[in-house]
């Protein structure tokens, strides 16, 4: 800690201040011009200003809901996001790699990515129930076809002379596919995932306004029934919150995990 | 019998022959085993093509490429490639790992791959740069990182497309003169690619003309037997850079009334 | 070249009347008809409700809203996108709460837009172009951070001021990115809609899904999400199409 002190008053205390303000500054400002709005609204209930929301918040953290809420949400998003990652590369991968595959694969993938996943919702449940299978399958096929184009993509733009190089020093099928394609298409793959998470927070969330009885969804839509807008502002800004930190998390682990494979110049 | 010998190669895209397609046409060159032979021409006349016949990537759609006699069927050890610009480079890579990268797939030990890898490193300058990833380094240094790939395989035949064609003039000349000396040691056969005659005249033993395409050839060889390490500014150099100028220049100028004409 | 081509079109349309013929017998012989309709039972229940008009005017219903709120959010993003663009203050102040507020999915914004703007047309307007809005501006950002040095300064040496350069060297090179915002946009759009129909509307597809299966009419279900699919394929070919040719100078890539 004073180490990390001392470093800051070495580089500019007052930078490092200012870059904070500024920083912090803008979140202040929406604060207090959220306030006067709700304050020259004027109707607490329709419009509840940041006070009201805050306590809200702490007692839904007090009674245990909102944790609860965030943790299911979590949970379905996790479960469907990794499996959808590994079913999208995979086949992302196979269109990439074999043209009879993308073309047999094609009619279907580039119709389907025009059908939301909640446009299945109802068949979903019918066929699998009312529990987590369904939200969980919604999940894993907006992710699917997130991975499966990037990953695609990925694939068909390997520099051909990457293939070339790795051809005269003797690698070929799968080794080639292994050693140059994999690795060439991964930074696709990634860009690609990352997409796929915030496509499956907003499917989540739609899916737990329609059809769930727990989840941030659930508590947003269902508050609304007992106009209960301050609940709702406490559902959409741990939202805002949640998303935040998991495209923050993705970022790391891309950048710890995947150090080779990031763009140059990211 | 020539080591590598390009036999009535005629060479094009798209399933009919008319005047417009075809890039080479009834091309024929004959390569002496250790000869580094550097093929100058215009912009489009297919040098590059011919490189890539003799790589492997194509096939002539007439006439025969030969190896030792026997023709190409496809890329392979014996024929490595230096490559213009970086992108055949692997950028997840380091410097090191690129440089074993074909004695990975060869199989070779670990130990033995280190060791090689870094003495090539160290022969084209880039010892204190092994463990950098190739965005981080210079261009010229990638294609140090290439030469140094290309040459851990011990390869009988060395091809290189215009491999400092992206480098300034500067890094350039340091690196015809690297691959002057390292191409000497070696006793492999080189066929350069390359549209600088100062280039050509610095490297090669032997040196073809191509014309302009289409459907280009040969137009005319020279010998070089300028005596080792070549200066630049001597008068010999100037003589030949004259001889070469003329001969190139009239396919030169083909190419630029081409290009105005359409 | 030309033989390639069809080979692969054979293909595809050899996968797909499979996979329709694998359907169609799957729902007449080892599914109810509750459970999965055969194609045929599909087309049917489409075409009565054509007839009738019913699928027309939930189509249409549909593809208004869209049209409004994707129109005005285009214009508004683009608006608020140069603004940023043009005034640094004003996007230095501003683009950390948009990059907090992306992280709430617009669909979350249907419950206040219903309690302030009930459950009539506004809302969903409201809705649309909030979800346009927000997906061209974050577009037109990224397109704006840009540097472009060598040409500002090519416009610089030629005499151009300040205003010229944004007019001239900024603002075109952001096209492709407002363009591909809203193409964006317009996908995003139409799910975020299609929830919105289903939680809060008496008319469109999303309810006709929603309300086919409440009536047990699977077949009725199968119809909007394949109305789902024709709408969003006309939308975008109509956009693509509308764009190389307009915007033809910039290239669009689509």
């Amino acid at each position: 800690m004073s180490t990390a002190i001392a470093k800051l008053s070495g580089q500019g205390f007052a930078h490092h201040l200012t870059w904070l303000v500024l920083r912090v500054l803008p979140f202040v400002g929406m604060i207090l011009l959220w306030d006067f709005a709700s304050r020259a609204f004027d109707v607490p209930v329709l419009f509840p200003g940041p006070l009201t929301t805050w306590n809200k918040a702490v007692e839904l953290i007090a009674e245990g809901q909102l944790q609860a809420d965030i943790l299911i949400s979590l949970w379905r998003i996790a479960i469907g996001f990794v499996l959808g990652s590994l079913l999208g590369m995979t086949l992302g991968l196979m269109m990439g790699l074999s043209r009879p595959i993308a073309d047999t694969l094609g009619p279907f993938v580039h119709t389907l990515r025009f059908i939301g996943p909640i446009a299945w919702i109802s068949a979903v449940m019918m066929w699998f129930g009312l529990g987590e299978t369904s939200k969980v399958i919604l999940i894993v096929y907006t992710t699917t076809f997130v991975v499966l184009i990037s990953t695609m993509i990925g694939v068909l733009t390997v520099h051909p002379n990457k293939l070339r190089a790795a051809r005269v020093f003797g690698a070929t099928g799968f080794r080639l596919f292994a050693h140059v394609t994999l690795p060439a298409a991964l930074p696709h793959v990634l860009t690609g995932a990352r997409l796929a998470m915030m496509n499956s927070f907003m499917t989540i969330i739609a899916a737990e306004m329609v059809a769930a009885r727990q989840g941030l969804g659930f508590l947003i839509f269902n508050s609304r029934q007992w106009m209960e807008v301050d609940a709702i502002f406490v559902g959409m800004i741990t939202l805002g919150l949640l998303g935040l930190l998991a495209d923050r998390l993705m970022a790391l682990l891309t950048r710890l995990l995947f150090r080779r494979f990031r763009p140059a110049d990211a | 019998m020539s080591f590598i010998a390009f036999r009535e190669v005629g060479f094009r895209y798209g399933e009919k022959e008319d005047a417009g397609n075809s890039i080479l046409r009834g091309l024929n060159l004959e390569i002496a085993r250790g000869t580094f032979y550097v093929l100058l021409g215009p912009s489009g006349c297919g040098k590059t093509t011919a490189l890539n016949l003799l790589a492997g990537f194509e096939t002539p759609r007439s006439g025969s490429v030969l190896v030792e006699g026997r023709p190409v069927q496809q890329p392979g050890m014996d024929r490595v490639v230096i490559f213009q610009g970086d992108d055949s480079l692997y950028p997840w890579l380091t410097a090191l790992e690129n440089v074993e990268f074909p004695l990975r797939m060869t199989g070779r030990g670990a130990a033995e791959r280190r060791n090689r890898a870094e003495a090539w490193l160290a022969r084209v300058g880039l010892a204190n740069h092994a463990a950098k990833f190739p965005h981080q380094l210079s261009g010229g240094m990638k294609q140090r990182i290439q030469i140094a790939r290309a040459l851990v395989c011990d390869a009988p035949v060395l091809l290189m497309d215009e491999p400092f064609g992206a480098l300034d003039a500067q890094t350039r000349t340091i690196l015809q003169d690297e691959l002057v000396d390292i191409c000497a040691g070696s006793g492999a056969t080189v066929l350069f690619i390359t549209h600088d005659i100062a280039e050509a005249i610095i490297l090669a033993d032997r040196i073809g003309v191509m014309r302009a395409g289409p459907g280009s050839a040969v137009k005319d060889e020279f010998e070089l037997d300028l005596p080792r390490p070549r200066n630049r500014g001597s008068v010999e150099f100037a003589a030949v850079y004259d001889r070469i100028q003329r001969v190139l220049g009239e396919e030169v100028q083909k190419v630029v009334m081409r290009e105005a004409a359409a | 070249m030309s033989v390639r081509i069809s080979r692969g079109v054979m293909r595809g349309s050899g996968a797909v009347l499979l996979f329709l013929v694998a359907w169609e017998i799957a729902g007449r012989t080892i599914f109810v008809p509750a459970v999965l309709p055969a194609p045929s039972a599909i087309t049917a229940e489409g075409w009565a409700r054509w007839l009738s008009g019913a699928l027309q005017w939930d189509a249409l219903m549909s593809a208004s809203r869209l049209a409004v709120g994707f129109t005005a959010g285009s214009l508004l993003g683009a608006f608020l996108g140069l603004l940023f663009g043009a005034f640094a203050p004003v996007r230095r102040i501003l683009e950390p709460l948009v990059q907090f507020l992306r992280f709430i999915p617009p669909i979350a914004w249907l419950t206040p837009v219903l309690i302030w703007f009930g459950i009539g047309e506004e809302g969903k307007w409201v809705l649309i172009t909030y979800t346009t809005t927000f997906m061209v501006l974050l577009n037109t950002l990224a397109g704006f951070a840009e540097q472009h040095r060598d040409r500002m300064r090519a416009a610089r040496v030629f005499g151009a001021g300040s205003w010229d350069i944004f007019l001239h060297v900024r603002l075109p090179a952001t096209v492709p990115w407002i363009l591909g915002g809203m193409r964006i946009g317009m996908g995003n759009s139409f799910q975020t809609l299609i929830v919105a129909e289903m939680l809060a509307s008496n008319e469109g597809l999303g309810q006709l899904i929603l309300n086919s299966r409440l009536q047990l009419s699977t077949e009725g279900m199968f119809v909007g999400i394949a109305g789902i699919a024709v709408l969003g394929i006309l939308a975008d070919s109509a956009f693509r199409a509308a764009t190389r040719r307009l915007f033809h100078r910039y290239r669009l890539g689509w």
